[in-house]
């Protein structure tokens, strides 16, 4: 009997020690942050902005442009398709100019359609800055365009500033072919080094 | 006679070679336990605040100067009531230039009116000091004189809501960045306990 109880008294004194010394699980990681917007929401409501579109066909051009700045800084969805109709029909060349200044900033299959647009543009300064955009942003898709068009302007300064961009468009490409080159030289030479190993 | 003659060299001796005693500090001054008297009296004041209504412009825009440098209680007040009713638009633009900078009297109701003056330039002068305060919360006033009939007004209505919006983006970014230190900084204080 004395036996049973001490079996007993040992099995419980085991069973308060591994209690005690249980490892403690560790924490739970903490929750992740909240979800954050990478822009916070425009300071003014729909029906505000609604007026804000509006002005963007003010009689005034300088209103006109602000009103697209600001939609613009808002990152209201219509902003983009403002500026491209801005860059389209507006009656004032310095406002597509300006157009034409605010998209080279920006990248898109629509941005580049606008530029080209913009290339057939009754002003040349308007043509000059259209061309200054797709230079700048560096796409070389649309050299064809600029290739069979502002090429054979009838201004002269259109004509060489499509020579400018061509070359630029040209450098660029030359320089990612040239980048794709030695790329794919590093690639092969290591593959090359790791058949020796094996 | 010797001891006289020793008595007198010891005490040049002891003269000359005693260490002056320091000047005895003056004595601190009675602390102040009244603040300075009001260079003006109330009835001085008075007579400040009535100047307010004086026929000549430069008068009047003296006396809320000098109301607004001796901080005068009911300034707030005076700077609304000239801002609505001062007959003269200068006086009311060089009003709405106190309000800037001086969150304390900036009072959002004043500056609004000051969005309905018939001189455009205390509308536009109202409309740059609603920017500098950033308050979007006037962005229904604002966005009113997008049909305004002066030009100048309606872009400075577009650049104030501008104002508001990078206000409005500055704060964002600043609480973006502070919950993201308090997010690593819980991490790390997990991984410590770990």
């Amino acid at each position: 009997m004395k036996y049973v109880l001490l079996v007993c008294a040992i099995a419980v004194a085991g069973f308060m020690a591994y209690k005690e010394f249980k490892p403690v699980p560790p924490p739970p990681p903490p929750p992740p942050p909240p979800a954050i917007l990478s822009e916070p929401a425009p300071v003014i409501n729909e029906e505000e902005q609604a007026k804000i579109l509006k002005s963007t066909e003010d009689q005034d051009p300088s209103v006109r442009w602000e009103a697209v700045l600001l939609l613009d800084k808002m990152k209201s969805p219509q902003a983009m398709p403002v500026i491209f109709h801005m860059l389209k029909k507006d009656l004032e060349a310095p406002l597509r100019i300006k157009a034409c200044e605010l998209l080279s900033n920006r990248r898109g299959a629509d941005v580049l359609d606008a530029l080209v647009g913009a290339l057939k543009d009754q002003e040349p300064d308007v043509r000059l800055a259209s061309l200054r955009a797709i230079e700048k942003i560096g796409d070389y898709s649309v050299a064809g365009v600029i290739a069979t068009g502002p090429i054979k302007d009838q201004e002269e300064s259109v004509r060489l500033q499509a020579l400018k961009t061509l070359n630029t468009l040209q450098d660029k490409k030359q320089a990612e072919i040239e980048a794709a080159r030695v790329r794919y030289e590093q690639e092969k030479a290591a593959a090359a080094e790791a058949a020796k190993k094996g | 006679m010797l001891f006289i003659f020793l008595g007198a060299a010891s005490f040049l001796v002891w003269d000359h070679l005693h260490p002056e005693r320091e000047a005895v500090a003056p004595p601190p001054p009675p602390a102040i336990v009244q603040q300075p008297g009001p260079v003006f009296s109330e009835d001085e004041i008075r007579k400040v605040r009535m100047s307010l209504q004086d026929a000549d412009s430069s008068v009047r825009w003296a006396a809320i100067q000098l109301l607004f440098n001796i901080r005068d209680p009911q300034l707030g007040p005076s700077l609304e009531k000239m801002l609505a009713e001062d007959p003269d638009p200068e006086v009311r633009m060089k009003v709405v230039s106190l309000f800037k900078g001086r969150e304390d009297l900036s009072r959002l109701g004043a500056l609004v009116r000051g969005l309905g003056d018939y001189d455009s330039n205390v509308r536009i002068a109202s409309l740059q000091a609603l920017g500098d305060i950033g308050d979007p919360s006037v962005a229904v006033w604002v966005t009113a004189l997008l049909r305004d009939t002066e030009p100048t007004v309606r872009i400075e209505a577009l650049r104030t809501l501008g104002r508001f919006q990078d206000k409005r983006k500055a704060e964002f970014k600043i609480l973006a960045e502070k919950l993201r230190a308090d997010y690593e900084d819980a991490v790390r204080r997990a991984a410590a306990r770990r």
